[in-house]
């Protein structure tokens, strides 16, 4: 602690010893701004999520979903994970403390191919999107070898099909391994998801993938 | 804009009395598969802790029923749980209602979060709340639990905030100034005078300091799971 008890400074001082980027969200006017600062730290979550992917071998969706929300969880900025029976993760995103409180919806799925990505995000689309929740997330933990071959491969085949009424190509998306796509809603307006990428492959002793 | 009219709305008596029925939305799972998720989702995340939040509009909750030939059992299990939790109350006095808060709480996390550190954490956030004589949970009680559950300080600021999320809704951050104890500092004015000094760099750290210095953070229970006492 910093010697100030339980004043203000002092949890203003924690937050930003466990990432400055808090600060920047927190205090974020706009809707970009936002997504910037949002970014930033769900950039840093991923990573350390992967520096420790070792520790991560035996969970599925809801472990790995429950220590990246555990990872970007601040009084003010909540991830919590919804599992459900069918094998996947919803994530709501709730920044509370921003002015006006904010809201992501986002899903999470250990990759199994192409066309299983692209069923979570028609759920996320057609379902659970109203449109007010700003730009969507789609995590995608790779247990497979080759992370960098199978997102292009996976937007190649985005940009070919344009599922889910995708307007245009994929871009490229700060985060490595990541990138956003655009699609018509039926809320009228076109709606942005962020596809975000996260390394967890370990290579066994025996050469098989974990 | 989606409309949503639920199967049914039950009021339950359970035992706040005839002007304090319990608004339980119950939604049948099983007729409406495609959708139902929708539904679940955006009760559980937008109108039940929206409407509670509130509190102008009475106690709201929401139930999935899954089969037909089990909602007479599930309704039944709902309804007796609710009388269970407020004979318990009734019974072991006032100690009783927080214990059935932190349970609730760790059923949330593990339903979210499946079993984990999470748990210890949050048992050793409400043994704090038990043994403050405020009843609230202090800043300076973090490392405290930190020591206790061996982890570190960030995964309890974490988890406090997860219990304290619109969602959960379990404890809600309290900010009082030193100056006006009578009144709460509100998100905005906090949220206010942070950006001045983080991002527009109107306010020096030392005003910011000295300002923020002055304001006292705890988590006391949320008004919600007051009422339910």
């Amino acid at each position: 602690m910093s010697g100030r008890g339980d004043s203000a400074v002092s949890l203003v001082d924690m937050i930003e010893r466990k990432a400055p980027e808090y600060l920047d969200l927190l205090t974020t006017e706009t809707e970009v701004e936002f997504e910037k600062a949002f970014d930033a730290l769900l950039g840093r979550a991923v990573a350390q999520l992967e520096r420790q992917k070792a520790n991560f071998i035996g969970l599925g969706e809801v472990g790995l979903s429950g220590a990246l929300a555990m990872a970007l969880s601040i009084p003010g900025l909540t991830v919590t994970p919804e599992a459900h029976s069918n094998g996947h993760v919803d994530l709501i995103i709730e920044a509370d403390h921003c002015v006006p409180e904010r809201i992501r919806l986002g899903e999470a799925k250990i990759y199994d191919g192409p066309e299983y990505h692209l069923k979570g995000l028609e759920q996320l689309l057609r379902r659970y999107t109203t449109g007010r929740e700003g730009r969507g997330l789609q995590i995608v933990y790779f247990r497979k070898q080759n992370i960098a071959g199978l997102v292009t491969k996976l937007r190649a085949k985005m940009d070919a099909d344009l599922p889910c009424s995708q307007q245009g190509p994929t871009s490229d998306h700060q985060i490595k391994w990541s990138f956003l796509s655009k699609h018509a809603h039926s809320c009228g307006e076109n709606l942005e998801v962020g596809h975000i990428g996260c390394n967890l492959y370990i290579e066994s002793t025996g050469g098989a993938a974990t | 804009m989606r409309r949503y009219l639920p199967d049914f709305i039950v009021l339950v008596d359970d035992g706040h009395g005839p002007d304090d029925l319990l608004h339980l939305v119950v939604e049948i799972k099983g007729y409406r598969r495609e959708d139902a998720k929708e539904k679940k989702l955006t009760m559980d995340s937008y109108s039940v802790p929206g409407v509670n939040h509130l509190g102008a509009y009475g106690r709201w909750a929401f139930a999935e029923f899954t089969e037909v030939y089990q909602i007479e059992a599930d309704f039944e299990a709902r309804v007796e749980s609710q009388f269970d939790e407020l004979i318990a109350a009734a019974a072991n006095g006032s100690l009783a209602p927080r214990q059935s808060i932190s349970d609730r709480s760790a059923n949330y996390l593990q339903k979210h979060f499946g079993d984990g550190h999470l748990l210890a954490i949050s048992n050793a956030i409400w043994r704090a709340i038990d043994s403050n004589p405020d009843r609230a949970f202090h800043l300076s009680d973090i490392e405290a639990v930190a020591t206790e559950v061996r982890c570190k300080p960030d995964d309890a600021l974490s988890v406090l905030g997860l219990l304290a999320s619109p969602s959960a809704c379990f404890l809600q951050m309290e900010l009082r100034s030193a100056e006006y104890p009578e009144e709460a500092v509100s998100s905005e004015e906090f949220i206010g005078k942070l950006r001045e000094w983080w991002k527009k760099k109107t306010v020096s750290r030392e005003e910011w300091e000295r300002w923020a210095g002055t304001i006292t953070v705890r988590w006391i229970i949320a008004k919600r799971e007051e009422g339910e006492r």
